[in-house]
């Protein structure tokens, strides 16, 4: 007779692939609370509630000085956004990723977007997640496929958990990291996001990232001036990768020895930009929440926009850790809102409010810079939960993808890593193997 | 599987090494299951240490937030609106959900004529909270301000009959009153009118309550209402002089010239200032003492006030007429008819058809003086008039 107690606690590997599926998932989706927290903590540390100029012009600096060291000496591959570094990892590596990669990007993204420099904190936190889930597969001696396959559920899971956004979650995973929208991966994946999303949201409240008023379409004649928006998302889509490029490229031109100040010559140029337009630090959500809801000027979105640009270009090219995820959510409310109440001055039919064109534009952007116009359409509708503007979103993105990608052929994530002498083959050259 | 397609030579590759590891090959042992305990356990653990975390984010933030809201106060009422607006937005952004700060916020906004910005303010915290009195009442006066009248009454009505924050202080009268008078703007009397019959019942027994709830009947036309109000008001504190005033004149609106005489003196005894007051005392003493057919008066008096009344208005028209030029060619049939009676013997006048005739025919005449030489109106014109309009009947 067999005794209960006895029980046999052997698991299949597929039993224990979906045990730490929801594993990673909990631990990345609290990694990535974690990371904003940190993030907000150490922001109201450095600056208060009204920092002065000294304050704002030095901190970016000499923060950067530090995590420069720290960055030159224990961290190297934590620069930049990490979502590039995480899908060479998963196509080129096997899925392993060094334990220092999570605990230096964790580190030095607080400081770096804490400090004030214009960088998002989704991009870090896809890589913190997805370093985790190596980690773990690490620690547990996975075969090889299934290390691989933890990477994808590690960093939809973290992005989950940063943007609240399930769906685009796993959309940004299939498109981004795997490059594959047929991957078996997608079970995977989606159980990691919920856990993830579960886990913020019992933690931090079942709020959309940003509240937006019901808007939609006024006019069929209106989608003019979303596809108007999506050209010009395109235009300043191509802008912002090659100015990116072409910064980065020169940092990068110059001598090694400095490599370790270079964030710091960065932070020295963001310092300046912060003295006047503090509105830029940061990850910004608070700015794009005023543009979705029609409080900010025409001049000032204009001019906002302009300087975003130009700080996330500096911030990123030399060499801090950050994202380009908010940054561009960010540019494209500012481009959308200037678009949206110039089209209501000169158009001669209705048109909806500046708050519904600062919506469409964050998607155009973010389909024109990230090059996931699937994601970007879902994350929008995910961000904001309004169904409404689906169909002017998805026009402005076609058209931002369409320019985007006929004047900047290579994806920006790609040519980062073509910079760091990485040549990752076009989408779907490596499949991933069918969890057990 | 059965009837599977084979998979492709990467995977039978990937597949042969993975055979190569116990944890493919073997049954899995123990040890896969105690580490995925530790990672549930590790998992717990920061699951509280991030709570705890987000707890401690979510304190600074009020504070924070309370901040920004106090310096956003304190800039908007030292008259730098713009600074006060731009802090209250921090703290919005701090605490969004916050209904005392977007409320704030709105209110400063609409102050600086930024009216949509306050309304969408409104409108996203209207969604979490349909039923807030404050929400739908700031909703109200921007729907007001925009003399959009159905949407203004209809948040005035949420507002109204909302739900009411605990701590807040509620005035149901108040906003009733603000809508009677948005009302009463837009030309909209018997809305204000409906509203008014209910505002009377929700009016407690205060002077206040009563003068306001008299003077939005006074301004609706309705000058019964108004008159019971000031008088109560009148009772509650014979001593205010607005109270008598107001009763004396809607009084005298009424024809009930005997009171408006008693509250007038009153009020002016009670110091009221208004110019208008004295006028209508005289006027109103004027009617009582020539009203031919006033109550307890003789046959003979009756028949020398109507002689007295006659003889007035003739001299007042003719004295009209020579002004007139060109002068009329025909005499008017009202003044020829007027003269015949003022000729006939005082006994005769002491018939109540006569009387009533005549006091009809010296209003007919009067307010023909008054269309074409109002400069000659003097207050025993203006009470021979409201002589004639308190007996309709006489020129039946």
């Amino acid at each position: 007779m067999k005794v209960p107690w006895r029980y046999d606690w052997r698991l299949t590997e597929g039993q224990i692939f979906l045990a730490l599926t929801i594993v990673i998932g909990i631990l990345a989706g609290l990694t990535a609370v974690l990371f904003a927290l940190s993030i907000d903590a150490v922001r109201d540390s450095f600056f208060g509630i009204a920092p002065s100029p000294w304050r704002r012009l030095l901190l970016p600096p000499l923060v950067s000085v530090f995590t420069g060291i720290l960055l030159a000496k224990m961290f190297n591959d934590a620069r930049g956004s990490g979502v590039p570094q995480t899908t060479a990892a998963y196509q080129l590596h096997g899925g392993v990723i060094p334990a220092r990669v999570p605990i230096g990007k964790f580190l030095t993204g607080v400081l770096c977007i804490g400090s004030g420099h214009s960088m998002g904190r989704e991009g870090p936190s896809v890589q913190i997640g997805a370093g985790l889930a190596s980690w773990v597969g690490q620690w547990l001696k996975l075969s090889p496929s299934q290390m691989r396959n933890l990477v994808p559920v590690g960093a939809s899971a973290a992005l989950a958990a940063a943007f609240n956004t399930p769906v685009a979650a796993v959309l940004f995973a299939l498109e981004e990291i795997i490059a594959d929208m047929n991957a078996p991966l997608l079970g995977s994946t989606v159980v990691a996001s919920v856990s993830a999303v579960i886990v913020e949201r019992s933690i931090l409240g079942n709020e959309p990232l940003f509240h937006v008023p019901s808007y939609q379409l006024m006019h069929p004649s209106e989608l003019l001036a979303y596809a108007a928006l999506g050209i010009l998302g395109g235009v300043v889509s191509v802008a912002f990768c090659k100015g990116l490029l072409a910064l980065r490229l020169k940092f990068r031109a110059l001598p090694p020895s400095t490599r370790m100040w270079q964030p710091a010559m960065g932070g020295l140029a963001i310092g300046v930009i912060l003295v006047f337009y503090p509105q830029v630090a940061g990850v910004g959500y608070q700015h794009i929440g005023q543009a979705l809801n029609g409080g900010l000027l025409l001049t000032t979105m204009a001019t906002l926009g302009v300087v975003k640009l130009c700080a996330t270009i500096i911030s990123y090219s030399s060499g801090n850790a950050g994202g380009i995820f908010a940054p561009s959510l960010y540019l494209g409310a500012m481009l959308g809102g200037t678009v949206g109440m110039l089209a209501q001055m000169i158009a001669p039919f209705p048109i909806a409010e500046p708050g519904a064109y600062a919506l469409v534009g964050m998607g155009a952007l973010f389909a024109g810079i990230i090059r996931a116009p699937l994601t970007s359409v879902f994350m929008i509708f995910e961000i904001t939960q309004d169904y409404q503007i689906l169909v002017p979103l998805m026009v402005a993105n076609m058209l931002s993808l369409a320019i985007s990608r006929r004047y900047q052929a290579e994806p920006v994530y790609k040519a980062l890593l073509r910079q760091d002498g990485i040549v990752l083959k076009s989408g779907g050259t490596h499949k991933a193997s069918s969890p057990a | 599987m059965s009837g599977a397609p084979d998979p492709p030579p990467e995977e039978r590759e990937e597949e042969k090494a993975d055979k190569k590891l116990p944890l493919r090959s073997l049954p899995l042992p123990q040890r896969e299951v105690a580490i995925l305990i530790v990672l549930f356990l590790i998992s717990a653990a920061t699951f509280a240490a991030t709570r705890r975390m987000a707890g401690w984010s979510r304190e600074r933030s009020v504070e924070t937030a309370a901040m920004w809201f106090a310096r956003g106060e304190e800039k908007a009422q030292a008259g730098d609106l713009d600074e006060g607006i731009a802090a209250l937005r921090e703290a919005v952004a701090e605490e969004r959900q916050n209904p005392i700060y977007v409320l704030a916020l709105s209110r400063r906004l609409a102050q600086a004529h930024r009216d949509d910005e306050a309304r969408q303010l409104l409108l996203q915290l209207r969604q979490s909270q349909p039923d807030d009195v404050e929400v739908n009442y700031g909703l109200a006066r921007l729907a007001a301000l925009d003399g959009d009248t159905a949407d203004a009454i209809r948040y005035y009505n949420y507002a109204m009959y909302g739900l009411v924050r605990i701590g807040i202080d509620y005035d149901r009268r108040a906003i009733r009153t603000e809508l009677i008078e948005f009302l009463l703007d837009q030309g909209q009397t018997q809305e204000a009118l409906t509203e008014l019959e209910a505002l009377g019942r929700e009016l407690p027994d205060e002077v206040d309550a009563q003068l306001e709830a008299a003077r939005l009947a006074d301004r609706a036309g309705d000058a019964r209402q108004a008159f019971e109000r000031y008088q109560r008001a009148a009772s509650i504190a014979p001593d205010n002089a607005e109270a008598a005033a107001g009763a004396g004149q809607t009084a005298y609106a009424l024809h009930d010239f005997a009171t408006a005489v008693r509250e007038l003196a009153r009020s002016i005894d009670l110091n009221a200032t208004a110019p208008e007051l004295a006028q209508q005392l005289e006027v109103s003493r004027l009617v009582l003492a020539n009203d031919p057919l006033g109550p307890k008066v003789a046959s003979a008096t009756r028949a020398a006030r109507l002689k007295a009344g006659m003889s007035r208005a003739i001299e007042h028209f003719d004295a009209c007429l020579v002004t007139e030029t060109p002068a009329p060619a025909d005499p008017d049939p009202t003044r020829v008819e007027l003269g015949q009676l003022n000729r006939s013997r005082a006994s005769a006048l002491q018939d109540p058809d006569v009387l009533a005739r005549g006091v009809s025919l010296i209003g007919e005449v009067e307010a023909s003086v008054r269309s074409r030489c109002p400069e000659r109106v003097e207050a025993l014109d203006r009470a021979w008039t409201f002589i004639a309009e308190l007996h309709p009947s006489g020129g039946q």
